[in-house]
């Protein structure tokens, strides 16, 4: 029994060693003598995303940095993309009674409204910014408000570049 | 004198049926009264005999069906791959040739892009060292018994940028030389 076992034993490890594969051989008959073979390699798409992390928004502030988002690595298939989107409320709410808010808006840096961006290559980023204009922080009741914002990131395929 | 005319002549028609084998000469004597015959006969005591036969060449040429590069340790792809001749016999000077080409001049493309990734193949393995290769010969085997194999390397010459299926076909040709 024992030596039935050790035969299939070394059966089973004979199968799982996968054979190199060939193509047809050719001899001094064949015609062409020549063989076309493939080349070729998979490489899966990897990224890393870069998110703003919480941010305080100092009392009174126009406008506060909210830090960058964008890609840190990036190897996208040709054609992809990686979009990024921004869900927000766009309202501070008051922790200790929501319905007593500041309004809120977040821009790029240089002030245009962002909702979400698409990006292509490694070290891409767009540079975001909390933005309470003056009437709104006037008209605040004093306490503690926050808000969490939420981004989505989605891998697609897009016309450019 | 009669009969040995007729013992002449048969001898002579005998002999004619070997003509190919034998030489030989008659002489007829006209003197009146009688006829002598003498007859000559000279056999062949060497012959040249020509024995010729060819050998044509043999030998069975394998190639692997498909090369699938993987990564490498510094980010490039890379295989090794084995080419290999058995039971080689040729002609005295002579030398079972296998070359490489690329229509794409050995670069690696996605479908539908024109993203391309070059790579070189050379003589080696994955541990061994490597060779360039030569006019694009990755072999030449002579006659010998048995098997003989070629280790060859395929090596994309940068980390790819783009992420895919790259593809492309090389052709291996042989020939005898």
């Amino acid at each position: 029994m024992k030596k039935i076992l050790t035969c299939l034993a070394a059966f089973a490890l004979a199968c799982s060693v996968p054979a190199a594969a060939f193509a047809a051989p050719i001899d001094q008959d064949s015609d062409p003598k020549e063989a076309r073979v493939e080349i070729n390699t998979n490489i899966a798409p990897t990224y890393t995303v870069t998110i703003p992390s919480s941010v305080t928004v100092p009392f009174n502030a126009a406008s506060t940095e909210f830090g960058k988002l964008g890609l840190e690595t990036a190897r996208l298939e040709p054609g992809y993309a990686v979009k990024i989107d921004l869900d927000a409320s766009n309202q501070l709410k008051n922790t200790a009674d929501p319905a007593k808010v500041i309004p809120y808006t977040v821009t790029t840096a240089s002030g245009i409204p962002f909702s979400s961006a698409q990006y292509f290559t490694a070290k891409s980023y767009t540079a975001l910014a909390i933005n309470i204009n003056e009437s709104a922080w006037n008209a605040a009741y004093a306490g503690t408000y926050s808000d969490t914002v939420t981004f989505t990131v989605t891998y697609l395929h897009t016309a450019a570049p | 004198m009669k009969r040995i005319f007729t013992l002449g002549l048969a001898a002579v028609l005998t002999l004619s049926l070997s003509a190919t084998a034998f030489a030989f000469d008659i002489e007829v004597d006209p003197n009146p009264g009688g006829v002598d015959v003498t007859i000559t006969v000279e056999t062949e005591q060497h012959r040249d005999v020509d024995v010729k036969f060819q050998v044509d060449p043999t030998y069975t040429v394998t190639i692997p069906a498909s090369v699938t590069l993987a990564p490498a340790a510094d980010g490039r792809m890379e295989q090794e791959a084995v080419v290999g001749a058995s039971d080689v016999k040729l002609g005295y000077g002579e030398t079972l040739k296998i070359t490489i080409g690329s229509d794409s001049d050995f670069n690696l493309s996605i479908e539908g892009s024109s993203q391309q990734l070059h790579y070189t193949v050379q003589k080696g393995s994955l541990s061994s060292e490597k060779t360039p290769l030569t006019d694009n010969t990755v072999a030449a085997f002579g006659t010998a018994p048995g098997e003989q194999t070629q280790s060859l390397y395929f090596v994309t010459d940068s980390v790819p940028a783009y992420a895919g299926n790259y593809k492309d076909t090389v052709v291996f040709t042989i020939s005898v030389e």
